[in-house]
């Protein structure tokens, strides 16, 4: 049943107790993610599209519900098992950046493999070739502090496929840029997206990823509210 | 079977440790917080050189020489108790030093373990750190107290201790530095393996 796509989630439902009352972040969302599409999720803040990344990327548990990443049920996996996914099948980029500052680029890129325990030389080809590719063949050994907010997302960005993951969940990777910067970010991901077939799963507030998204999902107090397909929403702009 | 069963454990705990990279991570941290760092290892180093110097002059002052005997130390009560009171206090300033150093990182472990960070890598982490911080101390420690007591043993007695009483004096040096660090960074270690990524990726500094 849970053929065929990348992410799968049935029913998934989160709920807080938070002084004495219940807060639904999640309740009851069914999204299905085929491989190698550009999803993005939509939605105001407290509308659960964290909560959601979270129990997607196998960090949090879910109250209720199920989710199949490359039609595996991560609620059976255990601690060991869950840091091997997101080591191999998730990349994360976050909208902090989150590199580690005591490292140099080329050491971040190289820090999922070093988990993964691939071999040296092979790391460091593999690390050479993602920042090349996201256009920093030149700041290798530059240390977070030495590089502007969208080179380091660019670094994250090539951290994110360091271990050819089959999705990359992206939460608000624009939100720490400015307009054109966060412009090109965008742009990048939507070509990595389009070059290595790699599933994209991206939440925002940012207008901005509409025009490169497949599909739009519109998140409201942890529920879909619509889904949209990028035709449909430019109809709707242009009328 | 037993051996297969030994073998997949031993490779779920190391899997994926490479020391070396451990260690240049380690030393790139250690780099960035120097000062905390060098007030560990000179707590280290206090403590060491108390302990050492005063274990050189008591062997130096013995009657007989205990190069025979078999425990490598000659301290009098009163010496082992401030002995065991200035490891104490260094105990406390390290686990103190490593609790910091954890809560900097907050963000820095939630982010490993966002990556695919294992615990027993995030353990080995701050137990390396620690480790090293003991040897670096428990050296500097030896060789200070060399240096403090040469003098004073060739003016008072006109003699130098042996190199038995200095191969000793290293072996419970360093045994006491590297103990007492690794012992003071087990809490600390273990709550930084029990920090929960999702707590830690909201955590704004």
């Amino acid at each position: 049943m849970a053929y065929g796509y990348a992410v799968e989630t049935i029913d998934l439902a989160k709920y807080y107790t938070l002084g004495g009352y219940i807060i639904k972040a999640l309740d009851g969302v069914n999204l299905r993610v085929y491989r190698g599409e550009y999803l993005s999720i939509m939605g105001p803040s407290g509308s659960g599209k964290t909560t959601l990344f979270n129990m997607i990327g196998g960090l949090d548990k879910p109250t209720r519900g199920k989710v199949y990443i490359d039609n595996i049920d991560i609620s059976k996996l255990d601690a060991y098992e869950l840091a091997w996914l997101r080591c191999r099948k998730i990349g994360y980029i976050f909208q902090t950046f989150n590199l580690i500052p005591v490292l140099t680029a080329l050491e971040n890129v190289m820090l999922p493999m070093i988990f993964a325990g691939k071999p040296k030389n092979e790391r460091i080809k593999k690390a050479t070739e993602l920042l090349e590719k996201v256009g920093l063949g030149d700041r290798l050994h530059h240390k977070p502090t030495e590089l502007s907010g969208g080179q380091q997302q660019r670094v994250a960005i090539a951290r994110a496929l360091a271990n050819d993951p089959s999705i990359i969940l992206a939460d608000e990777p624009t939100g720490n840029l400015d307009l054109n910067t966060g412009l090109e970010i965008i742009k990048l991901i939507k070509k990595l997206n389009e070059e290595s077939g790699v599933t994209v799963f991206c939440a925002t507030h940012d207008y901005k990823i509409i025009e490169v998204s497949d599909r739009i999902v519109w998140l409201r107090d942890g529920k879909v509210e619509r889904v949209e397909v990028r035709g449909e929403v430019k109809r709707k702009v242009a009328t | 079977m037993q051996k297969k069963l030994v073998a997949s454990f031993m490779q779920k705990v190391f899997a994926g440790l490479r020391i070396k990279d451990l260690l240049h991570i380690v030393l790139e941290s250690m780099k960035k917080r120097k000062t905390r760092i060098t007030l560990t290892v000179l707590t280290v180093l206090l403590n060491v050189a108390l302990v050492s110097s005063m274990n050189i002059m008591s062997f130096a002052l013995a009657p007989s020489t205990p190069a025979s005997s078999f425990i490598p130390i000659s301290l009098n009560d009163y010496q082992l108790w401030v002995s065991l009171i200035s490891i104490v206090v260094c105990a406390i300033t390290i686990f103190n030093s490593m609790l910091i150093s954890v809560a900097e990182r907050y963000k820095e472990i939630g982010t490993m373990k966002c990556l695919g960070a294992r615990n027993a890598l995030i353990l080995q982490l701050f137990l390396f750190e620690s480790l090293s911080v003991g040897i670096l101390g428990g050296l500097a420690g030896f060789f200070s107290s060399i240096i403090i007591t040469m003098p004073i043993m060739y003016i008072q007695l006109g003699r130098l201790p042996t190199v038995q009483i200095y191969l000793s004096t290293l072996t419970i040096s360093m045994s006491i530095s590297v103990l007492v660090t690794l012992v003071a960074t087990i809490y600390p270690a273990y709550y930084a393996t029990k920090i929960d990524p999702v707590e830690a990726l909201r955590f704004e500094v």
